[in-house]
């Protein structure tokens, strides 16, 4: 097999996630109109989106990889060149995965473990980021002898141990994590505001003008867990349908 | 070794450079800053004329059909041995500096506690020739399922 490139369609990839990082800007800026000055963080997000897509490009066009009948070999970077060599026989699990924006242009990220241990447990030795669905296939089908060439379902065999039962979002809720994951969504929400020119912690301060200060804690602390409950539900859901879909 | 001494000395340079700028605009700071950058600039030439002769010589490498070797070290010396049949990936990285010098660091990785065995600098097609030697003993050596 010669050098092959990562998919073309990368690159559209990279001008999608481009473009979506502008949308706040242009929200700011067309609709409301605001002076940009106001509106920094959507700036912020702009600048930082846009670099991340050109540094990503870089990457697309200076990745190369093969796979010889003995190894598999991968050559990027622009600036820090680097190649990487694997046998064919130290190669321990293929995989493959797709997040939204690969799955719209049908891309793969094909990832080869070989064993090597990281800060996270187990990391890829290989990306491969990305190819088409159809090479993604092929992939496996080259680096995993034993890869079911199809992607049907298995017929199940052996008996069920447990099956998953939707009552259980109650063990879910029921956590210290309803804490956090009210914090978070208050702090992404009051952070998605500011994008906008919108100061919730001003207006919250308006509403409140002259209530009594016992329950505004009260009510705070009612509607933090109101909402972490309802992020981890989505994530329990969201978790559950991925799973079994 | 032209490799370590180049690095010295851009590591040298720019800070030295910093301070000499700061001596230009900052009047205030000019009687002690002066003296201190006379004294880095000595260092910076002794450290440049032995550290990367004395670092060429510690390091040491080897590799025969069943392992690589590695050596390093100046008080406390390291002699790292990485069998062949541990071997997961190969690694050729180089950087602006090694590539303008036509160099390459290899890093072996296996899967062992104290990290991988890098062989810092070695020539760039002895670089290629030795990962490409590597991963095909490594091929042929059956691995022990480890």
């Amino acid at each position: 097999m010669t050098w092959q490139r990562l998919d073309r369609k990368v690159i559209a990839v990279d001008l999608v996630r481009a473009a979506v990082s502008l949308v706040p800007t242009a929200i700011a800026a067309g609709v409301l109109g605001l002076d940009p000055g106001d509106a920094w963080p959507a700036l912020v997000v702009a600048v930082v989106g846009v670099l991340r897509a050109a540094a990503d490009l870089a990457r697309w066009a200076t990745t190369r990889y093969r796979i010889t009948p003995d190894r598999v070999e991968v050559r990027s970077g622009l600036f820090v060149r680097n190649e990487r060599w694997i046998a064919r026989d130290r190669i321990r699990s293929v995989g493959s995965d797709a997040r939204l924006t690969h799955r719209l242009f049908g891309l793969r990220v094909v990832t080869v473990g070989a064993g090597l241990t990281g800060v996270a447990g187990a990391t890829a030795a290989l990306r491969i980021d990305a190819v088409s669905a159809a090479t993604a296939q092929r992939l496996h089908e080259m680096l995993d002898a034993t890869a079911i060439p199809s992607e049907e379902p298995d017929k199940p065999t052996g008996h069920l141990l447990a099956q998953f039962e939707p009552h259980w979002v109650l063990y879910n809720v029921l956590s210290i994590w309803v804490v956090f994951a009210g914090a978070g969504l208050t702090w992404g929400g009051y952070w998605l505001g500011r994008l906008f020119g919108y100061d919730a912690l001003d207006h919250a301060r308006d509403l409140a003008g002259g209530a009594h200060t016992g329950w505004l804690i009260a009510l705070g602390a009612v509607g933090f867990l109101l909402l972490g409950c309802g992020g981890l539900v989505v994530g329990f859901s969201s978790r559950a349908t991925g799973t079994s879909g | 070794m032209l490799w370590w001494t180049v690095r010295d000395v851009i590591s040298a340079v720019v800070p030295l450079a910093a301070g000499l700028v700061v001596f230009a605009f900052v009047e205030s700071w000019r009687p002690w800053l002066g003296p201190l950058l006379v004294a880095l600039a000595i260092v910076d030439v002794v450290h440049a004329a032995v550290v990367p002769s004395l670092r060429y010589r510690v390091h040491r490498w080897e590799a025969t059909d069943d392992a690589v070797y590695a050596l390093s070290g100046w008080f406390v010396r390291e002699w790292r041995v990485a069998p062949l049949s541990r071997i997961q990936t190969v690694d050729a990285t180089r950087g602006p500096l090694q590539r303008w010098l036509g160099l390459a660091t290899v890093t072996v990785t296996t899967a062992s506690a104290s990290g991988p065995v890098q062989l810092v600098a070695l020539p760039d097609a002895e670089a290629t020739e030795l990962a490409a030697r590597l991963t095909a003993i490594v091929g042929r050596t059956a691995g022990d399922a480890t």
